[in-house]
């Protein structure tokens, strides 16, 4: 919910992988769904060394 | 109706008529009947009730030593026998203000006599109080000081007599922040359009949500090197160990769990749950990774990317949460994160 | 097309010999109904009771309300009941005060209430109908998701059959509607053309792969589509959760805008959709709904309403901005929950919300003699916002007290009540 977290303030915030799998995506097999997972986890770790 | 009500007035220095300014270190204390402005409160209050007192503080005094000020004041307060308190109006002084909300919020708490305050909406007692005591919005102007008391002395009335209230429109006091219902001229869907045309038209309308308002937050100073970063897992998504043993709440959370994972490659389905009113967590008690990313983190920790992943994870169940109550979890998250030297966090949320 | 809903007054509800409407009366045979119902292989048994306005009985753990319809040409409920069909168009008898009401202790709320007498009949209409209860219960082992659907499918069976004995009633009041095709008649200038955005469901509690919501269909994957209204009124739609398909029957906005259509506005149609549960969907969703309207119905303004939990507040804020970025004005009809929060989120360009109400507001219910879904109800009746799962139960024909939003029928997500909200 990107624009709830921004609408209170919480500036650092990247699209999930959705309500029901913030960090996953049940829809692929499990080892594409842990690809992406980590492709996730480093995007946020990026903008943790960005100014925003 | 029953016999009149005994109403005391509290008063700063200066509308007690004892001095200005220079005497805002005066201490607590009290006088029989009403002093100064208290007259046109009586008036007010007119065969309702009797102003049989006054106290009053020295707002300078009330600010430095507000503990013992309320103290003394509630003492006085008893010993008149007060049914009904109205504090002020104080317009737009501001520890005059915070005085009033704080020894109204006293006498209710800590001797259960109605109390009620009256002052300008933006003064600093207004925002401190108005959730808890009722605050009849004066405007900052003194001239207005008759037909205050006359809004106060109604609304202390209501309060005595337990009549439903209106709205805070209708009673003149300043909302407290609590929903409720009422029942409506017209269904919504007539309103919904009723609403549209009028604002297709440029005709006045008016929207019957208001929009929250939230602080801006400064964000942190982005970190400078990962490699040496400690980085917290927290999320609102619920997961607690299997079984959930501190029974914590699907929705409308008052507390948040500390879960430990020292030691943890990843989050076995057979250890963790995810407990949450406001999505089918289905998905992630297969997978608690599709909430909590820990495999993928203790692979970037192993790799160097970044420096360790901090041994709990914080969680909740986010679901209706009270403003309120998701401030404090969030601050106490923060707290206890900050005290462990966690420098980043990433907090998943569904 | 055109739709001419046939009421049928009904001022009584009794068991009889054979199902049939005589004077205004409906009789029910029993055994028939319970038969047919019993059809069901994940049924054990199935109970049907009745319960009459100003009776001192309550009704809890109901799962859906549905009002007794029966088209007299082509399927009812196309695809969840009967073989696919369209709907929409021809005549449709009424049971008019009548209600079927389908109850489970399986996998209904128990704070699911509908009390005959009382303070719960000044919020919610359904306590002054006559209530056809059905209590079914599942055979040993079987599957609870499997179950729910089959006890929402007895409902539509039940509410054919039943509307089924006015079939050859006249009617005691006949509404029409009517919309002609979008293409050839956009109605005179001066009157605003009104689209109607809905979306019907939040996939945040995806529906089940053989669940009916829309002509049969699961919905997962939905996009925005172009439907008539009369599709929504006659039997196109049951609502997953959220809400009671007789609001999708009775729907507020749609007939309300049908009620104007031609005097202060022009009933542009209906864009129907879903909540996602991903951003992007979610993004995505919004244009396409917006655009339809603005671009295939010519929609001066849109109306849209949620069905679903707080992330569907996001869905319902985007519309509304592509909206009125597409040069069109919105107004949104936004249901509050709790008395502190209200809504969750609130962007500084939206200035028109309508709200239905507020449904974590306490009211107390008085004690009855008679209850009907099952003897106990988890609850704090010291505090209705207790919402803990392990509470223990309480008797259900005590003095129970709840929130506004546990009366069913007080308070829909798609725009009725009879409530608006103020801060206190």
């Amino acid at each position: 919910m990107i624009p709830v977290a921004k609408e209170v303030g919480s500036l650092r915030a990247i699209a999930s992988g959705g309500i029901v799998s913030p960090t996953g995506n049940p829809e692929l097999p499990l080892d594409k769904e842990k690809e992406f997972r980590r492709s996730l986890v480093l995007r946020a770790l990026q903008i943790l060394k960005e100014e925003v | 109706m029953g016999e009149k009500i005994r109403v005391v007035h509290y008063l700063n220095q200066f509308f007690a008529q004892i001095g200005g300014e220079e005497k805002g270190g005066v201490g607590p204390g009290g006088k029989e009947g009403p002093v100064g402005a208290g007259r046109a409160l009586q008036q007010a209050l007119g065969e309702r009730g009797d102003v049989v007192a006054t106290i009053f503080c020295g707002d300078n005094y009330f600010a430095e030593r507000q503990q013992e000020a309320t103290d003394e004041l509630l003492r006085l307060l008893a010993g008149f026998k007060a049914g009904l308190l109205i504090a002020g109006p104080a317009f737009e002084s501001g520890r005059y203000g915070v005085a009033c909300g704080a020894i109204c919020q006293a006498a209710e708490e800590r001797l259960g006599i109605l109390a009620l305050a009256g002052m300008d909406e933006e003064n600093a007692g207004a925002a401190l109080y108005r959730k808890k005591v009722y605050i009849v919005n004066s405007s900052t102007s003194v001239t207005r000081m008759v037909p205050t008391l006359q809004r106060m002395a109604d609304l202390g009335m209501k309060l005595v007599e337990r009549t439903p209230l209106g709205t805070p429109e209708e009673e003149g006091y300043l909302a407290r922040g609590v929903k409720r219902n009422a029942f409506a001229a017209k269904p919504p869907a007539e309103r919904a359009v009723d609403m549209l045309l009028a604002k297709i038209r440029g005709k006045p309308f008016k929207s019957e949500i208001p929009a929250p308002k939230f602080q801006p937050n400064k964000p942190a100073a982005p970190l400078r090197d990962l490699s040496s970063a400690v980085i917290a897992l927290v999320t609102d998504g619920g997961l607690v160990p299997e079984g959930n043993p501190e029974r914590m709440e699907p929705g409308r959370p008052t507390r948040f769990t500390t879960i430990p994972i020292a030691g943890l490659d990843c989050l076995d389905p057979n250890e963790f749950d995810a407990v949450h009113s406001g999505y089918d967590t289905a998905f992630a008690n297969r997978d608690p990774h599709r909430l909590v990313p820990l495999d993928v983190m203790r692979e970037l920790e192993q790799e160097g990317v970044i420096g360790k992943v901090h041994e709990f994870v914080h969680a909740t169940g986010g679901a209706h949460a009270a403003v309120e109550n998701a401030t404090r979890i969030g601050q106490g998250i923060a707290e206890r994160l900050k005290a462990a030297g966690v420098t980043a966090v990433i907090l998943t949320s569904t | 097309m055109r739709l001419d809903l046939g009421f049928v007054d009904i001022r009584d509800v009794r068991f009889g010999q054979h199902t049939a409407v005589e004077h205004n009366v409906l009789f029910i045979d029993r055994e028939e109904l319970t038969s047919l119902l019993q059809e069901e292989p994940l049924f054990d048994h199935v109970g049907v009771e009745l319960a009459h306005p100003g009776e001192s009985c309550r009704i809890i753990r109901v799962l859906d309300v549905l009002e007794p319809r029966f088209r007299l040409s082509g399927p009812n409920f196309p695809g969840a009941l009967d073989s696919m069909g369209l709907v929409g168009d021809g005549q449709t008898r009424v049971l008019k005060n009548v209600l079927v009401v389908e109850t489970s202790e399986s996998v209904a709320r128990a704070r699911s209430i509908i009390d005959m007498s009382g303070p719960a009949t000044t919020y919610s209409p359904f306590g002054d109908m006559h209530n056809v209860v059905l209590l079914p219960y599942p055979v040993s082992g079987a599957d609870r998701d499997e179950f729910r659907l089959a006890v929402k499918k007895a409902g539509l069976k039940a509410s054919v059959y039943l509307a089924a004995a006015a079939k050859d009633i006249a009617p005691h009041e006949t509404q029409i509607y009517a919309l002609p095709s979008v293409a050839f008649n956009q109605g005179p200038k001066e009157l605003p053309r009104i689209a109607y955005i809905f979306p019907m469901h939040s996939h945040q509690h995806p529906t089940q792969q053989n669940e009916t919501v829309f002509y049969g269909s699961n919905i997962q994957g939905f996009m925005p589509t172009i439907v008539h209204p009369n599709e929504i009124l006659d039997g196109a739609l049951m609502f997953s959760y959220s809400a009671y398909t007789y609001f999708a029957q009775n729907h507020p906005v749609i007939r309300e805008l049908y009620r104007r259509h031609g005097s202060d506005l022009w009933f542009a149609g209906v864009v129907l959709t879903v909540a996602p549960v991903t951003i992007a969907e979610k993004e995505r969703n919004a244009y396409l709904a917006a655009q339809l309207a603005k671009e295939t119905l010519g929609a001066d303004g849109i109306i849209a309403t949620k069905i679903g939990g707080g992330a569907v507040d996001t869905d319902l804020m985007m519309i509304y901005s592509r909206a009125e970025e597409m040069g069109m004005k919105a107004t949104l009809i936004i249901m509050e929950r709790y008395p502190d929060t209200g809504i969750t989120f609130v962007p500084e360009n939206v200035n028109a919300l309508v709200t239905p109400g507020l449904t974590r507001d306490a009211v107390a219910l008085p004690a009855v003699d008679r209850v009907i879904g099952a003897d106990t109800v988890s609850l704090d009746n010291s505090n209705p916002d207790n919402t803990d799962p392990t509470l223990s139960p309480v008797a259900a024909r005590q003095e129970l007290k709840v929130w506004v939003g546990d009366i069913v029928g007080a308070i829909s997500q798609v725009g009725a009540s009879r409530l608006t909200t103020y801060t206190s």
